[in-house]
C-alpha cells in the first residue's frame, strides 16, 4: 500500500484531477500434463504497479514490473506525461461518477493457502485427474489436463482515498479428452474452478469431470455431419450460457453501448426479447468464477438487471460511462492486472431459469438440433452477429434424441435470437469461463438453463 | 541485491540443476487509444523479467523446472530456482530429453531495430493518432472510429550453462484502425490494421482511410446463396486461419505427439504446386527476424513447403535432440489465447516469419480472375478449429461478392467449413501484394492475397 500510496501522491503533486494505483504481487502456478507426461509447470512470481491518471478529463495510464523507487517515479511521470498530451485534443472530457470512497480490507475464505501448497502435490492432482479420463475406454487417445491457481495480495490506493487491501485466491482445472478410432476423433473439453484455497479441489470433483470428458468424447465418434440450415434448437447450460455472454454481456457493456459497437444502443425499456428471457451480470454471485466484493475502480459491485422478461433494463458500467450515461455505477470496470487499465467487464452472466423441464422442451419439437457445449464463440456486438461451435450435437426427430452431430456451429443475429427464445428449463447451471476484450483476460461465469430457439442457423460442414 | 543471469544460472546449478537456463526480456511500449473519434488515453510500460529453466539429470534420461518472476531481488530468484528443481525432481524422467541448446555460432542480426522508435514521446503517437482520425472521418456517414498506435523497444537476452550467451535489441510500431458507418438504417463495419519494427507513420494514415473505406462499402449488405465460391482471403485472415492451424500442426512437439496431420507427411504433397511457405528469420523490419531462438539456438531461412511438398517441421532444441536432426531454431514463448510477456513463459514451438510466396499481378488483377466468387478480410472464429483434424468452421468477417472479376455487393453473413492442409490444395492464385502481418509475438505472416478455390459457403 505504501507504493501505491506514494504514486497517487507523485501524480496529485504533478497536477492530476484523479489518480489510482494499483500494486499486485502475485504467486501462480499452471500445470499442463498430456496423459502422464508433464509438458508444462511454471510457477511465476509476478509484482507490478499500474498507475491510472487523469487530467483535465484526459487519461494516461503507466505500468512497470519494477517497483524499485526509480522505476516507481519513471511510470508515474510517463503516466502523467501521456495524460497531458492527450489532454490537449480531447474534446469530450472524461469524467467519474461520483462515489463514496472505501477503506476495507478483503480476504478470501481460504482453507489451505495456494502458495503452502508444495508443487509436488498439484502435480500429483494433475496426473490423477488424467489417469481417470485415460482409464475410461481404450479410444481414449489423449487427454490435456491444465491445473491453474493463483493468490497473493492486491492493494488499490485512490487521490479520493479509497483504500482497498485484498487477498485473491483462485483455482481451476481443465480437462480435454480426445477419442479416436480410426479416422474419426472427438473432442470434449470440461472445466471448472473456483474462488477460494487448495480445499477448493475436493469441491469441483476433478475425477468426476475427468470421467465425463472422456466419456462424452466417445460418444462423438459415433456423430456424423449435420446438414446446414434453420432449425428448432435447444441449448444445454453451457452453450446459453456462452450465448448469454459473447451475444448478450458484451452488446450490454457500456462502453459498446456509448460507441454504437452495440445493436442494445438506445433499447433500454425497449422489448429485446421474448417475456421469458431474464438476465443478470451478478458481481455478487457466491463464490462465482467472476464474482468481487469491489470493482478494480474500488466501487461496490452488485447484481445487475440486464434484461428483465425481454424488456432491457441496464448496462453494465464503470465511473466514466456511469457519468456520461449519467446512471449509477454498477462496479462492472475489471482490469486482468496492475499491468492493464481497468475497463468494462461481465462478472458472471446468466440467464435465469425457466419452468420447464428438458423433456418438456424436447416435446413438440419435429424436426430440430440439440447443441452440447462450446468450442468458442465471436460476436459482432455493432451488427448483433454471433457464431458458436459447439461440442456435441445431437439431432431431434418428432420430440426424440436419435444420431450425435459433430462439429456443428450455431450462428445467427442476437436480437431476433432472444425473441426466437421459446423455452427454457428448470436446470439452471452456471459455468466458468475466461473472458478476452482490449487485450485483457479476465476470469467470467457463463449460466443458463436448457433453452430453445425457434428458427436458428445451423452450419456443418 | 539484484540477480543477473551469470548469477541466477550458478544459483541453480548450486540448488542441483544439471544445467540451467535465464531467458529475460525488458520492453518499454507506450500505446494510444482511440475512441469515439478521438484519441482517448495513452499508456505507458515497462515489463521485465526472467524465465529461469533448469534440467536435471537422472539414470535415465531428464527432467526440466520452470519459474519466472519480475523481482530480481535474490529472496524471489531463490525461491523461484528452488520451485524450479523441486518440479524438475518431481517430474517422470523423460528418456528423450538430453540437454538444453549447446553453444552454436550466432547468426547475424537483420534490420529490426529503428532508433527513432525509444526517442518517442506520447504527443508523436497523439499526433499520428490525429492524422489517422482525420483521414478516417472525410465519409459524413462515418458513425464510429477507434483504433490504436504503439510503439515500443527491448531488449530479448538469454544465457545458459553451457556456455551460450547473446542479446539483441528491436522495436516495434503498429496500429489498427476499425470504423464503423451509418446510413438509412444499414451499418456497415471496416478495419485494417500495419505493424512493422520500424516506424512508418504514413502507413498508419493509410490504414485509417482503408478502414473508412471498407466501412462505407460495407453499407446495404446483401445475403449471399449457400453454395461452391472461389474465395479471395487478405492477409489478416490468412494470418488468423494459419495461426490456429497449419503452423500448430508443422510444430514438430505436436506431430511426434501423433497430434497433427502432418505426422509422416515429410516429402508428401501437401499443398498445390504453386504453395512454397518459408520460414525466414532474417527479413529486414519484420516483425519475427531474429538471430537466435528463444533456447539460443540460431536462426535461419528454411522452406517448411516447397513447390506443395513438406519439407520440415519446425524444431526447437528438444524436438530435434529426440529424433537426433538438426535443430531449426524455432523455439519459441507464447500462447494462444490472450496475452503473457514471453519470460513467463516456457519454450514452445513456431515460426519466425512465415512468408508465403508471391504470385504475379496486384490485389485487383488477382480479384479480375474470379468468376464466381468472395472477397474475405476476416474470420471470426479461427481459433475454434480443431488441430488435429484440420477440420474448420467459420464466420466470415467483411465480405464483399465477386462476380466476373468484379467486387458488386457487400454480403451480409455467411460461414465457410474446411479443412487444414486439405485446403492449401485449393490455393490456386496468389497476388503480389506481400504483406506482413503480426501472428502473436516475435511471429508475422508475409503473404500476398491469396485465392482458394471451390470452398462450400454456407449463408
Amino acid at each position: 500500500m505504501r507504493i501505491a500510496e506514494k504514486a497517487v501522491s507523485l501524480c496529485e503533486r504533478l497536477g492530476a484531477d484523479y489518480a489510482d494505483a494499483r500494486v499486485e504481487r502475485t504467486y501462480s502456478t499452471d500445470i499442463r500434463l498430456m496423459k502422464d507426461t508433464f509438458d508444462q509447470v511454471a510457477s511465476g512470481a509476478d509484482q507490478g504497479l499500474g498507475i491510472r491518471v487523469l487530467y483535465r478529463g484526459a487519461w494516461g495510464f503507466g505500468s512497470s514490473t519494477s517497483l524499485g523507487l526509480s522505476d516507481v517515479s519513471r511510470t508515474v511521470r510517463g503516466a502523467f506525461k501521456a495524460a497531458k498530451a492527450t489532454a490537449r485534443h480531447t474534446k469530450e472530457k472524461a469524467r467519474l461518477a461520483e462515489i463514496s470512497p472505501v477503506k476495507d480490507v478483503v480476504r478470501a475464505t481460504v482453507k489451505d493457502p495456494m502458495e503452502s501448497v508444495p508443487i509436488n502435490r498439484k502435480m500429483k492432482l494433475a496426473l490423477q485427474t488424467s489417469e481417470e479420463a485415460t482409464k475410461v475406454d481404450k479410444r481414449i487417445a489423449s487427454v490435456t489436463v491444465t491445473y491453474s491457481d493463483s493468490s497473493g495480495e492486491t492493494c488499490l490506493a485512490t487521490s479520493e482515498g479509497a483504500r482497498l487491501t485484498g487477498r485473491p485466491s483462485r483455482g481451476s482445472i481443465v480437462i480435454v479428452a480426445v477419442a479416436r478410432e480410426g479416422a474419426k476423433v472427438g473432442t470434449i473439453r470440461e472445466r471448472n474452478g473456483m474462488q477460494a484455497g487448495f480445499e477448493l479441489f475436493e469441491r469441483i470433483d476433478p475425477l468426476g469431470l475427468a470421467r465425463r470428458a472422456a466419456e462424452k468424447a466417445v460418444k462423438l465418434l459415433r456423430a456424423v455431419p449435420v446438414p446446414s440450415g434453420r432449425f428448432t434448437v435447444i441449448a444445454d447450460q453451457k452453450l446459453a450460457g456462452v450465448f448469454a455472454h459473447e451475444a448478450v454481456g458484451h452488446a450490454s457493456e457500456a462502453d459498446h453501448v456509448i460507441t454504437g459497437e452495440s445493436v442494445l444502443k438506445d433499447k433500454v425499456g425497449k422489448r429485446v426479447g421474448s417475456d421469458l428471457v431474464t438476465m443478470y451480470d451478478d458481481s455478487t454471485y457466491p463464490d462465482g468464477w467472476g464474482s468481487s466484493q469491489y470493482d478494480s475502480e474500488g466501487v461496490p459491485t452488485k447484481k445487475r438487471l440486464i434484461i428483465e422478461k425481454g424488456f432491457l433494463r441496464g448496462y453494465i458500467l464503470n465511473r466514466e460511462t456511469a457519468a456520461e450515461l449519467n446512471l449509477d455505477p454498477n462496479g462492472g470496470a475489471r482490469a486482468q492486472s496492475f499491468a492493464y487499465r481497468p475497463v468494462v467487464r461481465m462478472s458472471n452472466t446468466y440467464l435465469t431459469a425457466g419452468g420447464h423441464s428438458f423433456e418438456e422442451l424436447l416435446e413438440g419439437v419435429d424436426s430440430g438440433v440439440y447443441l452440447k457445449g462450446s468450442r468458442g464463440g465471436q460476436v459482432d456486438t455493432t451488427k448483433g452477429t454471433f457464431q458458436f461451435s459447439a461440442e456435441e450435437g445431437v439431432l431431434i426427430e418428432k420430440g426424440q434424441l436419435t444420431k450425435p452431430l459433430s462439429d456443428v456451429s450455431l450462428s445467427g443475429l442476437t436480437l431476433e435470437t432472444l425473441v426466437n427464445i421459446d423455452g427454457l428449463a428448470n436446470d439452471f447451471q452456471i459455468n466458468i469461463g475466461l473472458c478476452g476484450k482490449a487485450g485483457q483476460v479476465v476470469a467470467t461465469g457463463m449460466g443458463s438453463p436448457h433453452i430453445r430457439i425457434k428458427n436458428a442457423v445451423v452450419g456443418g460442414k | 541485491m539484484s540477480e543477473t543471469l551469470d548469477s541466477a544460472i550458478k544459483r541453480c546449478i548450486r540448488l542441483g540443476a544439471t544445467q540451467a537456463e535465464v531467458f529475460k526480456t525488458d520492453e518499454v511500449g507506450m500505446n494510444i487509444v482511440i475512441e469515439k473519434k478521438q484519441v482517448k488515453l495513452g499508456q505507458v510500460k515497462r515489463d521485465r523479467g526472467m524465465g529461469i529453466r533448469v534440467l536435471v539429470k537422472k539414470d535415465e534420461g531428464a527432467s526440466t523446472g520452470f519459474s519466472y518472476v519480475t523481482d530480481f531481488s535474490r529472496t524471489t530468484v531463490t525461491e523461484a530456482v528452488e520451485k524450479a528443481v523441486t518440479t524438475a525432481k518431481v517430474k517422470r524422467a523423460d528418456k528423450d530429453l538430453k540437454s538444453f541448446q549447446e553453444k552454436a555460432r550466432t547468426s547475424k542480426v537483420a534490420n529490426i531495430f529503428d532508433k527513432r522508435i525509444p526517442r518517442t514521446d506520447p504527443s508523436d503517437l497523439i499526433e499520428i493518432g490525429r492524422s489517422m482520425l482525420e483521414e478516417a472521418c472525410k465519409d459524413s456517414r462515418v458513425s464510429t472510429v477507434s483504433g490504436s498506435v504503439h510503439a515500443g523497444f527491448g531488449e530479448t537476452s538469454i544465457a545458459n550453462s553451457l556456455g551460450i550467451s547473446g542479446s539483441y535489441k528491436s522495436t516495434a510500431f503498429d496500429g489498427h484502425m476499425y470504423v464503423v458507418t451509418e446510413s438509412g438504417g444499414s451499418v456497415g463495419v471496416g478495419w485494417e490494421t500495419h505493424s512493422s519494427t520500424h516506424y512508418e507513420s504514413e502507413k498508419l494514415v493509410a490504414v485509417a482511410g482503408y478502414a473508412a473505406e471498407t466501412a462505407v462499402r460495407q453499407l446495404n449488405p446483401r445475403p449471399l446463396e449457400p453454395g461452391t465460391y472461389d474465395v479471395v482471403v487478405d492477409q489478416d485472415g490468412l494470418a488468423d486461419l494459419f495461426m490456429n492451424t497449419l503452423v500448430q500442426q508443422v510444430r514438430a512437439d505436436l506431430a511426434q505427439r501423433n497430434q497433427s496431420p502432418l505426422t509422416g507427411k515429410i516429402g508428401s504433397e501437401i499443398a498445390s504446386g504453386n504453395v512454397t511457405l518459408m520460414d525466414d528469420p532474417t527479413v529486414p523490419k519484420a516483425l519475427g527476424s531474429k538471430p537466435f531462438d528463444s533456447e539460443g539456438c540460431p536462426t535461419r531461412q528454411r522452406p517448411i513447403v516447397e513447390r506443395g511438398i513438406l519439407r520440415t517441421f519446425l524444431h526447437n532444441s528438444y524436438t530435434a535432440n529426440k529424433e537426433g536432426i538438426e535443430n531449426t531454431g524455432n523455439s519459441m514463448r507464447y500462447i494462444m489465447f490472450g496475452t503473457r510477456s514471453e519470460y513467463a513463459l516456457e519454450p514452445i514451438i513456431g515460426p519466425h516469419n512465415l512468408v508465403l510466396k508471391p504470385g504475379k499481378g496486384g490485389r485487383d488483377d488477382l480479384i479480375r480472375e474470379v468468376r464466381n466468387g468472395i472477397l474475405v478480410r476476416g474470420f471470426i472464429g479461427a481459433h475454434t478449429s480443431n488441430v488435429q483434424s484440420g477440420d474448420f468452421s467459420l464466420a466470415l468477417d467483411c465480405v464483399f461478392r465477386i462476380e466476373n472479376g468484379n467486387l458488386t455487393f457487400p454480403v451480409k453473413q455467411a460461414m465457410i467449413g474446411g479443412n487444414m492442409p486439405g485446403i492449401l490444395g485449393q490455393i490456386r492464385l496468389a497476388a503480389a501484394n506481400t504483406r506482413q502481418v503480426t501472428m502473436g509475438p516475435g511471429m508475422a505472416l508475409i503473404s500476398p492475397t491469396i485465392m482458394i478455390e471451390k470452398l462450400t459457403v454456407a449463408a
